[in-house]
């Protein structure tokens, strides 16, 4: 082997470093996340009728949810109660961030374009499902040992937010990318 | 199934029992770190006087570096060390560029984007460090590149 073939050329070099999947994949979910960010915040900005709706709407399901168990829940507007113990549902709580998250994950794995279009409305679902039972723990938690409330509510859910994702993009590989 | 079950058991005993740590001890003595620390870092790269969120709720996320890599089945003992060490650097020093942002947009709550790859960045620190577990789920990992120079996955890339 000469030596000309041991030394990459720069270009090459450069086209190896950019086919990395170790670099290529964060790269990119870098750039979905920025696009992702970009149009969560200009939704948040110039749709607030969308997001109060998407707010309710949470709180509906979260309402049916409980209701499923216990009649002492009750609902008006995004205020979910469970026997006396009240949370407001804002829009940081719905999940929308970790959607975007998971959805800058799925776009940037090396993966078909088929596998992408239903893992990205199928994550969000199920981010959107663990969402609704993080909120009814959060209700069961507030009602029966509000001492831990602020524990589970600030820190606990916010640092199982990653698993959350982590997860999802695992059941997401396993069934639609390696199947 | 059991194994994942396994995973996701410990993954949640070690993460209550470091978020616990966090908010009952680690808290203060962090936000103590980031005042001692920060100012001086803060000049020496021109952003003098730039205010020191040392309390965010923001910097927990650490917790999931930590326990995704001790999760994570098959890597070596030095790389499972090493990585947390440098995970928890690079951590500490994305929370310094966190509070740069804030130059950015001042007010109440830190600038959206900065807030979405700070939430993020746990999982991407991860995905270097547990890389030679995780490459295995990369379906052109382990396929050589080919002629054209490209790993075969441009085309399904959108």
């Amino acid at each position: 082997m000469s030596t000309a073939e041991k030394t990459p050329e720069p270009g090459h070099r450069l086209r190896n470093l950019r086919a990395n999947p170790q670099l290529r994949y964060p790269v990119l979910m870098v750039a979905y996340l920025v696009v992702g960010g970009s149009l969560f915040k200009y939704g948040l900005e110039n749709f607030a009728d969308t997001v109060e709706a998407i707010d309710r709407i949470t709180a509906i399901i979260v309402h049916h949810f409980i209701g499923l168990f216990t009649d002492l829940t009750t609902r008006r507007d995004a205020i979910v109660t469970l026997d006396g113990f009240a949370v407001a549902i804002i829009i940081e709580c719905v999940g929308l961030l970790e959607m975007v998250i998971y959805s800058a994950c799925v776009l940037a794995f090396p993966a078909p374009l088929r596998a992408k279009l239903w893992g990205v409305p199928l994550g969000c679902a199920a981010i959107f499902g663990f969402n609704v039972l993080r909120i009814t723990t959060l209700l069961i938690v507030g009602r029966y040992q509000n001492d831990y409330f602020d524990f589970f509510h600030i820190y606990f859910w916010q640092a199982t937010l990653i698993a959350m994702i982590v997860s999802v993009l695992y059941g997401w590989i396993k069934l639609f990318v390696h199947r | 199934m059991k194994k994942t079950l396994l995973i996701i058991v410990c993954f949640t005993i070690i993460s209550i029992g470091l978020t616990w740590f966090w908010n009952e001890f680690a808290r203060e003595s962090y936000a103590d770190l980031l005042k001692t620390v920060a100012p001086p870092i803060y000049k020496l790269i021109g952003f003098e006087g730039a205010r020191v969120g040392a309390l965010r709720e923001r910097y927990i996320n650490f917790v999931p570096f930590v326990s995704l890599l001790l999760v994570t089945p098959g890597l070596t003992l030095k790389r499972r060390s090493i990585g947390l060490v440098l995970g928890l650097f690079t951590i500490f020093v994305s929370h310094l560029a966190l509070n740069l942002t804030e130059l950015l947009q001042p007010g109440r709550s830190l600038p959206a984007i900065p807030s979405v790859l700070s939430d993020a960045f746990p999982f991407f620190v991860w995905i270097f460090v547990a890389y030679p577990v995780l490459a295995k789920f990369l379906p052109v990992a382990s396929e050589p590149p080919s002629s054209n120079g490209t790993n075969g996955t441009n085309g399904t890339d959108p």
